[in-house]
Parts: structure tokens; C-alpha cells; sequence
């Protein structure tokens, strides 16, 4: 209330008066930047174009420090990262107290966000006749998927709903990996998923309730998530799921499982976020349908995003939609680990395709979301 | 008409921006990529592992039998099968038989009857360009070339090498150990670029490389060793794990001087007042009538020195049904000058019919010196009467 009366007061008279003067070309460059690291949506806290970019560099198609062989030995590593992150996210899936209605408004707009990009992205890829192999409707699908989640960078309470937009997105991955990858029927696959899940966390919370001291709950812990990864990377299943289902085990579970996994997992979450984006970025062939259906996934992300958080607003009870997208407008980590996983699942050239083009597109995202207004210069 | 909504504006400015990419974007047209691959089902293990292409390989050990053609030479091998020598200079090529002692090729200018190494004459000309050598002294996972002999003509195997390990052979001295690999005694090793590592010889029960600057020493010491003449029959080897440890007696022939005079198990403490560098070494200073050997054997230390001759007739028999069967014949021994030749079957020695290798060591043990024993020798059908002095 106190905001929207000073917005009816108009500019800042002085601020005014300082707009008038001459602003450096690089100021005017960086101004959205500011007014974002004002507001708390922190543009460095998950760089995915600056490490996307440097996977590029080393990958095969750059420096070639990074080579074919490297990435496939790799690709039990990415899935032991996905595991985990799978685990972050279940572990804040839960709604909170009075948070069921926010959950319903991340879904809806996930859901919103998923749909534009895949109808638009399926229409491009039906006129250029590509991705035959992988089919049309699970190409639009997996971009659709990987649009949706957000980074749960900002640090302001609307974007509670990056956090728990990734929920559905993790969901539907985990029915559409196993039609892609390995001869498993959907719903077969994604039972399978959330008991290999449910299983790993159930041995890793029997040896977290019983560990002697600290070191030995890491080492419990770690391990359970090597497992979750590697089981599910060995069966062609969902490593993101697996962790879903392991992290909101854990939170439900009696005792501090959830605890020690928050505490103990926290400080290899940036590392497994690197790891996922150098490799993400390595993969990237430099091809016209690569760069041209990356450069679609980002403007219909922010499209769908911006559409997503005007039908998610009224059902959260927050009455600016912009405020909600600017908190969205981030492209999650998790997004690009589903396509790597659909890398890991399908290794042919359709899929790398598609992983290519989601990095390229969430790196292309990034700078997008910075350079849109956020609310503050509503005013302006 | 304008929207009032800052929101909605951006929201429709998007919308605008994001139709015009598309409708760009739907222009472009991309060159057909073909049917696409069936999917690749990768095992977790494949991923894990070193993946070296196939049509690489291929390429590659296609590129290297051209290459290495000029250097290896197909001979008839002693046990009836196709053999294969590696030319090792521009006059002479190297090559192992398991049977050594039937070795009677007119080419063969050198036989290391213990180890089954040959030296066989081999002028090509021009003689092609030497190649380079390659020994690690441990590598691996690593692809190799074996080039083996065949009914068809020697042909290049690519070979997964788990590991390369330098180790110590109480027969060959130093060798490269192979793990995770069939290898056939007789073949010769070549990495893919084409540098030779070695020859495959047998050892202890397995097969191991014999390599660089060994595989020098062993050709060298053949090289100054015409007709083979000069192996004393005393084989000698090292204690495991001594590369400068005691030389030990592994065996002696029987028709050697020094039968009856050094035993198995014996170890050597000095030969002709030095300490030997190498069992090569060793050997070569057996040779030697003048030779005396410091042994010790048990707690009992002994001097030794070599018969004037030999107390045998210089003859490896194999007992067969119908008389002995002559394995292999000494150089210059009493059989040697008799004319008996390895593959002749004795159908009488000295009064002995059909005698067994036991009969003829008895009857020429119990015999005079100067005494001529008659031997009624035969190849095949044809049979032939010799007289065999012993000196």
C-alpha cells in the first residue's frame, strides 16, 4: 500500500533532475542490472550464460579441453548432480503453512509456460521438418519441460513460486524420459522412478538415524545421493525425480534427515550447478537449428513466463504479475538437467540437438531477464 | 489504444516481440539431415570406459600392415605351422620356435636352443626404412597390433592391452608382463603408429614381451653365436626379484660339459673369477673349456670345472613305440658327427633293439672311450646303419 502511494506521487523530483543530465552509455547498460541487485534478484547468483558460455569454450566444438570422451564419462556425474538437485527441490516442495495456494499458482504457471513453448517451438520444428526421429510432440514437449523451472535466485517472497514451479515440470520428465529412453512404459517408468526414490532414501534415512557423528551422516548422505544418480542413469529413469521423491521422503520422515540434507548437501550445490552448466554448455554443437530453436526457447520462456505469472497472480493473491515474473524470468538448473538427461537416455544427434538448444536458449534467457524492466521503473 | 498497465504492456510487447521471432525464424530452412540414427543403447559400463572407435582402429591397423610388410618375413616353423620373423637389420631377421632343436633351415644362422630364439639370414633390398622402438616401462589401457602368423599369411590383430608392467624373468631377464590379453608366443607386438615393442615369447606358464633393450641383448648374443655351437646347455636364471641377485641353475642338458658337473638348483657365485652382469653373460662365459665356477650348492661350497667332453652322446631322444626318437642333435658332438639328424627314429643301439632314451644314456655310459657302437637309424621307411665313437 505504502509503494502504491508513492507511485501515485510520480518521479522522484530530483531523480528527475539527475535523469536529465548526460548518462554514460555503460550506466545506461547497467542500470537494469542495479535496479534487479536493488530488488534482491541477485544476477550472478546462478550465472547460466557466463558458465553455459565457458563449457562452449572448452567444449569439443571450442578449445576441445572438454572432448566427446570426457563428457560420456561425465554423464554419471551430471546425473549424480540432477539427483541432487532433484533432492533441493523436494526438500522445499512442500507447501509451507498457508503456501497451498502459492503452490497451485507456481503449478498453473509452469504449466502456461511449458504450453507456449512447446506450441511454439513444435510449430518451428513441424516447418523445418526436424527432430523426425526423436517425434515432433516429444521434442515440444522436452523444451516445453525444460522452459518452465525458474531460478530461486530472488531473494524477495514472491519468488517462493521459483521454488515450487520446478515440481510439475520434474513430474512430467519423469513420465516423458522413459517413452524416450529405455523400452519402459510411462507409468511403469515413473513408478519405478519414485520407488527407486523412496527406496534409496529409506536406506539413507535408516543410516542418518543411526550415524554416530556428523562425518558419518555426510558420508551416508552422499552416498545415498551417488546411488539415486547412478541407479537412475544405469536404468535410462529420471535422476531428478528419484531425488524429488528421496527429498520429500526425507522432509516427511520422522527426525532430521531433512535437516542433514539441507546442511550437508548445501555447500556441493553450487558445485553440482557449475558441473551441469559446463557440461550442458559443452554439449552445444554450433548448428543454425541449435542456435535458431535456442533463440525461440528464450523469447517464448520469457513470453510464457510473462503470461504464466498473469494467470498465477490472482490465484497466489498478488496483484502485480510483473513483480511475480520478474522472479521468474531466470532460467532454473533443473530445466537444463532434464534435457541432459534426455541426452543420456537417447545418445543420438536428435537429442543432442535438443539439449544444445535448451542450453543455448537458458544462457540466451539470462541477459533477456535482466534487460526486462523490473516492477520499481513502473513508475517511470 | 494504448493499455494503461505497465504489466500488460510488457506483457503484449513481448507477445509482439516473441510472434515476430517466430515468424522469422519459421523462414529459415535447414538442409535435410537424413533418416535419422537408430538410438545408440549405451551400457552404463561403455560410458564409464575408454571408447576407441572401431573404424579408427581399423583404419589404423589397415594403415600399419602396409607399413610393416616389408619388415616381417613368413618361414616354415619347426613344429609343421606357419612361423613369422621380424627383419632386424638390413642382413638378418629374428624369430622364436618351440622347437628349437629341430631348427635345420638352410637360413637360420643362429639358435638359442634354451629360449627358442632364431636368427635367420634375410637380405632385402633395398632394405626398408628401421623402425622406431617403443619401451615403456609401464603403460596401459592401451590398443596394440600383434602381427601373427597364419595359414593365409601373417595378418595384423589389434589387441586391447589392460596393462604393460616391466617385471623380471628368471628365463628372459627383463620383460614386459601383459594383463587383460590373449597373446600367441611368436608374434611380434607394434603400437598403432607403428613403433615396434617387442616379440611374445612364452614365460612361466603365461606369454610375456620381450623388449627393448633386452630383446638387443638376445639378438646380439645370437649374432656372435654361429650354428648355435656356443650355448654351453646350461640354462641359468635369476632369483625372483634380484635383478643383481644370485644366478641359479635352472637345468642341464645332457650331452652338455657340464652334465654330471653342475645340477639344477646350483647357484653360481662367480664364473672364471667374475660376478656376470646378465644370465645372457652368464651363459656365454659357460662356453669357455677354461671356465671354473664357484658354486654353491646347500650349504657345501664347490669349484667346478667342464668335462673335456661330453659323457653323452649329445643326443634328446623322446621315447616313441619301435625306438627313441632323436628331438634334437649337439653340435659337434659324437652323435652330431655319427649323422644322426633330429627326426630320425633309432630302431637299434649298440645290441639294444628298439631302445628307449634310458637304454641308449646306459649303453653309452657303460661304453669305452674309443669304443664304436653301431646304431641302426631310420627316417621313415628308409633305414641306415652309422657308427657312433665315443671320444
Amino acid at each position: 500500500m505504502k509503494r502504491e502511494g508513492l507511485d501515485e506521487l510520480g518521479p522522484d523530483p530530483i531523480d528527475a533532475a539527475i535523469e536529465t543530465g548526460r548518462v554514460p552509455l555503460l550506466s545506461r547498460l547497467a542500470a537494469p542490472l542495479r535496479q534487479r541487485a536493488a530488488l534482491g534478484l541477485d544476477p550472478a547468483l546462478a550465472p547460466v550464460a557466463v558458465f553455459v558460455a565457458l563449457g562452449f569454450a572448452a567444449g569439443p566444438a571450442g578449445l576441445g579441453v572438454l572432448g566427446a570422451d570426457g563428457l560420456a564419462r561425465l554423464e554419471t556425474a551430471v546425473a549424480i548432480a540432477a539427483a541432487a538437485l532433484g533432492v533441493f527441490a523436494g526438500l522445499e516442495l512442500l507447501p509451507r503453512t498457508g503456501e497451498r495456494r502459492l503452490f497451485v499458482a507456481a503449478s498453473l504457471e509452469a504449466l502456461v509456460t511449458m504450453a507456449v513453448v512447446a506450441a511454439a517451438t513444435g510449430y518451428l520444428l513441424a516447418e523445418w521438418e526436424l527432430l523426425a526421429g526423436l517425434g515432433l510432440g516429444s521434442a515440444a514437449l522436452v523444451l516445453g519441460l525444460s522452459a518452465a523451472p525458474s531460478a530461486a535466485s530472488a531473494l524477495f517472497g514472491e519468488s517462493r513460486l521459483a521454488d515450487l514451479d520446478d515440481a510439475l515440470p520434474i513430474v512430467l520428465g519423469a513420465v516423458l524420459l522413459p517413452v524416450l529412453g529405455p523400452d519402459i512404459p510411462p507409468l511403469e517408468g515413473l513408478a519405478l522412478t519414485a520407488a527407486l526414490g523412496v527406496g534409496a532414501a529409506l536406506c539413507g534415512w535408516l543410516l542418518l538415524e543411526h550415524a554416530r557423528d556428523a562425518a558419518e551422516r555426510a558420508v551416508f548422505l552422499l552416498g545415498t545421493v551417488a546411488l539415486l544418480g547412478g541407479a537412475a542413469a544405469s536404468l535410462g529413469l529420471s535422476a531428478l525425480l528419484a531425488g524429488l521423491a528421496a527429498g520429500l521422503f526425507w522432509r516427511v520422515a520422522p527426525g532430521a534427515a531433512d535437516v542433514v540434507a539441507r546442511r550437508d548437501l548445501g555447500p556441493f550445490q553450487h558445485l553440482l550447478v557449475v558441473l551441469l552448466l559446463i557440461v550442458a554448455g559443452a554439449g552445444i554443437a554450433f548448428e543454425p537449428p541449435v542456435l535458431a530453436l535456442g533463440v525461440a526457447f528464450a523469447f517464448f520462456r520469457l513470453t510464457g513466463k510473462l503470461l504464466g505469472a498473469f494467470a498465477a497472480a490472482p490465484v497466489a493473491g498478488l496483484r502485480r504479475p510483473s513483480a511475480l515474473a520478474a522472479g521468474l524470468l531466470t532460467p532454473g538448473v533443473i530445466g537444463i538437467a532434464f534435457a541432459l538427461a534426455v541426452r543420456g537416455a537417447r545418445p543420438d544427434a536428435d537429442a543432442a540437438l535438443l539439449a544444445g538448444a535448451v542450453a543455448f536458449g537458458a544462457a540466451l534467457s539470462e541477459p533477456l531477464a535482466w534487460l526486462t524492466p523490473p516492477p520499481s521503473s513502473a513508475a517511470a | 489504444m494504448v493499455p494503461e498497465s505497465r504489466e500488460l504492456r510488457l506483457l503484449l510487447v513481448t507477445i509482439g516481440a516473441s510472434l515476430a521471432v517466430l515468424v522469422g525464424l519459421a523462414r529459415l530452412r535447414f538442409p535435410a539431415a537424413g533418416p535419422a540414427p537408430p538410438p545408440q543403447q549405451l551400457l552404463p559400463i561403455d560410458r564409464l570406459g575408454p571408447q576407441a572407435l572401431y573404424e579408427d582402429l581399423v583404419r589404423a591397423v589397415a594403415r600399419l600392415e602396409t607399413r610393416l610388410g616389408p619388415h616381417l618375413v613368413e618361414r616354415a616353423g619347426e613344429d609343421g605351422r606357419p612361423a613369422l620373423a621380424l627383419l632386424w637389420n638390413s642382413t638378418q631377421a629374428l624369430a622364436w620356435s618351440p622347437l628349437p632343436e629341430r631348427a635345420s633351415d638352410a637360413r637360420i644362422l643362429a639358435v638359442d636352443r634354451g629360449r627358442g630364439l632364431l636368427l635367420l639370414r634375410h637380405a632385402t633390398s633395398p632394405p626398408p626404412a628401421a623402425l622406431a622402438e617403443w619401451s615403456p616401462e609401464a603403460a596401459g589401457p592401451i590398443y596394440l597390433a600383434a602381427a601373427e602368423p597364419g595359414p593365409g599369411g601373417w595378418a595384423l590383430r589389434p589387441v586391447y592391452v589392460g596393462r604393460l608392467r616391466a617385471t623380471h624373468s628368471t628365463t628372459w631377464g627383463g620383460v614386459l608382463a601383459v594383463s587383460g590379453a590373449s597373446l600367441t608366443p611368436g608374434s611380434f607386438l607394434f603400437t598403432l603408429d607403428g613403433r615396434r615393442l617387442g616379440l611374445v615369447v612364452p614365460d612361466a606358464g603365461g606369454a610375456a614381451v620381450l623388449a627393448g633393450s633386452n630383446l638387443r641383448a638376445h639378438a646380439e648374443s645370437l649374432a656372435r653365436d654361429p650354428r648355435g655351437a656356443a650355448w654351453s646347455g646350461v640354462r641359468l636364471g635369476r632369483l625372483p626379484g634380484e635383478a643383481r641377485g644370485a644366478l641359479v641353475v635352472l637345468s642341464v642338458e645332457e650331452w652338455s660339459t657340464w652334465a654330471a658337473r653342475l645340477r639344477s638348483g646350483d647357484t653360481l657365485e662367480s664364473i672364471a673369477g667374475g660376478e656376470p652382469a646378465s644370465t645372457l653373460e652368464a651363459e656365454e662365459a659357460l662356453r669357455s673349456a677354461a671356465a671354473v665356477v664357484r658354486v654353491r650348492r646347500g650349504s657345501a661350497r664347490l669349484q667346478v670345472r667342464p668335462a673335456r667332453e661330453p659323457d653323452a652322446p649329445g643326443l634328446r631322444l623322446a621315447d616313441a613305440p619301435g625306438g627313441a626318437r632323436v628331438v634334437g642333435v649337439a653340435p659337434d658332438s659324437p652323435a652330431a658327427r655319427s649323422g644322426l639328424h633330429a627326426g630320425d627314429r633309432l630302431s637299434a643301439f649298440d645290441g639294444v633293439e628298439a631302445p628307449t632314451a634310458a637304454d641308449v644314456a646306459r649303453r653309452y655310459g657303460a661304453a669305452r672311450r674309443g669304443t664304436r657302437l653301431v646304431v641302426v637309424a631310420g627316417h621313415g621307411r628308409e633305414a641306415r646303419a652309422l657308427v657312433l665313437e665315443k671320444p
